[in-house]
């Protein structure tokens, strides 16, 4: 491996990790927003006379944790891309006469697929999907009983 | 070169690569394979090893190359899929190792 090549390896090592960090933060936003659109729609609908609004509540935490998901599985993305990446960093730190090197070096990504969302609800990642899952059932419950301020 | 005992579990990982690669069952094979590394740190270069990397380099380094020696760089080169954080539950990279550069080592030791 010569000169060029480690830093071309460490300049993509940076960006994809640039990448995963916007990703990672795009995400948090997406769910704070959708916590707070949600809280702020339940607490309508506590106080008003119709409990409808909370489906709309609960159809928002749908649509948010498909939103976050999107941005999830990117980052996993640019993640093993990142990996791949340390592979060749530790090759070269390792003295290794012949390095290993990533198909190639790109950011771009697959398109999310079902079976990767399906693999985000796996246990061992329960702190993502289990306030969504919590905030959808908090308002499913809140309109099968009919829970309003008035009632 | 490598203890009885480190030779058994390793063959016993080797035979039941699946079983090993998650859990209880793949932490005591990265024991295993640490003490393994430092067995054979101790039997080729006579030195106590404190780290993977740094017996790797070593390896890399070295001017001999008879089988062992390029069967045990090219076994390193790979042994981070053993040692990869299994967050991403893919447990394929670390089955594949076993069955193939750890094998293929101990096939070249055996020999």
């Amino acid at each position: 491996m010569n000169s060029d090549n480690k830093d071309i390896a460490l300049k993509a090592w940076d960006v994809y990790q640039g990448l995963a960090q916007g990703m990672g933060e795009s995400a948090w936003k997406i769910r704070s927003t959708c916590f707070a659109i949600t809280s702020g729609i339940v607490a309508y609908t506590y106080n008003s006379s119709d409990s409808l609004l909370y489906l709309l509540a609960s159809v928002l935490c749908v649509f948010f944790f498909l939103l976050e998901s999107g941005y999830r599985r990117l980052q996993h993305q640019y993640i093993c891309k990142s990996i791949d990446i340390e592979r060749t960093i530790n090759d070269f730190i390792a003295n290794d006469p012949s390095p290993t090197f990533p198909v190639s070096i790109g950011t771009d990504v697959e398109t999310p697929d079902f079976q990767s969302l399906v693999m985000l609800f796996d246990l061992k990642r329960i702190l993502f999907w289990m306030p969504y899952l919590a905030l959808f059932g908090l308002t499913i419950l809140l309109f099968h009983f009919d829970v309003l301020v008035n009632k | 070169m490598i203890s009885e005992d480190t030779k058994k579990n390793i063959i016993d990982a080797i035979k039941y690569a699946d079983s090993y690669a998650s859990g209880s069952k793949r932490r005591h094979l990265q024991v295993t394979f640490d003490r393994m590394l430092a067995e054979l740190s101790k039997s080729i270069f006579n030195e106590e090893i404190t780290n993977r990397m740094e017996f790797r380099i070593k390896v890399n380094s070295t001017q001999n190359n008879s089988k062992i020696i390029l069967s045990l760089r090219k076994m390193l080169k790979k042994q981070d899929h053993l040692f990869s954080k299994d967050y991403h539950g893919k447990t394929g990279e670390t089955v594949s190792f076993i069955k193939n550069e750890l094998a293929k080592f101990f096939e070249v030791i055996d020999s």
